[in-house]
């Protein structure tokens, strides 16, 4: 009676991971870096500091690749982890495109160096997710040369 | 096989497939994300660049000299910089022509302002002439501030060189101030 009960047991997990199996979830990225240039001519008059506090360029924006199962959502968080990197510095990450089946992340939000939820996929319904970077916080006390943080995003089943 | 192993066995292969799912549902990429800051070294003369005149006093007594009480401090000196690791900047000035039997000279004042950052340091008075001299020095990376009462306060005074090579008439010059890589 033990016995039937376990088989039994068995064939129910069986049958619920049956339609993923041989399945993975995947993400990956287009670039494996990304440039922000910041331009000189954001200050007009010496003696001034820039006088924006936000730089994005999205004339190459990156592009995420997100797949999965079609009977499970998907969680795609963000995070940081510094190389580079000024403190009082702020990056910030945002999808670029509307589309239907996919939730959350049209706004920028800052990343940190710990996973931030960032968006959610809808069954698989979307794969191609372009995004768009941007720097917050800059002064030309952060003087002239090159910055960078490594910028991770992990995709989880819900 | 004994009841505990059955046991065992039932469980197993649940598990490990629990795992399995566990590993497949999470995976990460990522991008190196570079942000390029320029070199920036910007100076200017506020509030304008306006012509001042500086003059000679005609003595009113015979056998006395030409005496100079003639001074300016109308301008400021404004500058913003940003310079790659502990680079420093400097601001020189120099003039278009030199003036035969004057001393043309120029103070650049402490930094005052609304700015921040490593501002420069004044180098004292300093001849104007056509050999560029260093007025203040030590800039990292600023910003003074825009606008006369921000940055470096200019005092010109004009004084007799060589009376021998004096002449009555009027001198107009231009004094340029150049931001350079020290």
């Amino acid at each position: 009676m033990r016995n039937k009960l376990h088989i039994i047991w068995i064939v129910c997990l069986l049958s619920v991971q049956w339609p993923t199996w041989g399945q993975t979830i995947t993400i990956s990225i287009n670039l494996s870096s990304t440039q922000l240039n910041v331009s000189s001519s954001l200050i007009t008059e010496a003696g001034n500091d820039y006088q924006i506090s936000a730089y994005e360029d999205c004339s190459v924006c990156p592009v995420l690749f997100v797949s999965g199962y079609a009977n499970k959502d998907m969680r795609v968080d963000v995070r940081k982890s510094d190389m580079i990197w000024s403190s009082s510095l702020a990056i910030l990450v945002r999808r670029t495109a509307i589309a239907t089946g996919i939730t959350g992340g049209t706004t920028f939000q800052t990343i940190t160096n710990s996973d931030q939820y960032f968006f959610t996929v809808v069954k698989n319904t979307v794969n191609w997710i372009p995004i768009a970077f941007r720097v917050q916080n800059f002064s030309v006390l952060n003087g002239s040369g090159n910055l960078s943080t490594n910028v991770i995003f992990t995709v989880s089943l819900l | 096989m004994n009841r505990y192993n059955k046991f065992s066995c039932a469980w197993m292969l649940p598990l490990l497939i629990f795992v399995s799912q566990v590993i497949h549902a999470q995976q990460s990429c990522n991008t190196t994300v570079s942000i390029n800051f320029p070199q920036i070294s910007l100076c200017d003369i506020e509030p304008n660049r306006n012509s001042i005149n500086l003059s000679l006093t005609t003595p009113v007594e015979a056998g006395l000299p030409l005496t100079s009480s003639s001074v300016n401090n109308s301008k400021w000196l404004n500058y913003t910089c940003a310079v790659a690791g502990s680079s420093t900047n400097a601001i020189t000035v120099q003039s278009n022509s030199n003036i035969s039997g004057l001393n043309l000279q120029v103070t650049a004042s402490a930094y005052t302002g609304i700015g921040a950052g490593t501002n420069g340091i004044s180098n004292g008075v300093q001849p104007i002439s056509t050999t560029a001299r260093s007025v203040v020095s030590g800039i990292r990376n600023c910003y003074t501030g825009n606008g006369a009462g921000n940055g470096h306060q200019l005092n010109y005074s004009l004084g007799i060189g060589n009376h021998s090579t004096l002449h009555s008439t009027s001198y107009s010059i231009t004094i340029i101030y150049t931001m350079i890589s020290q």
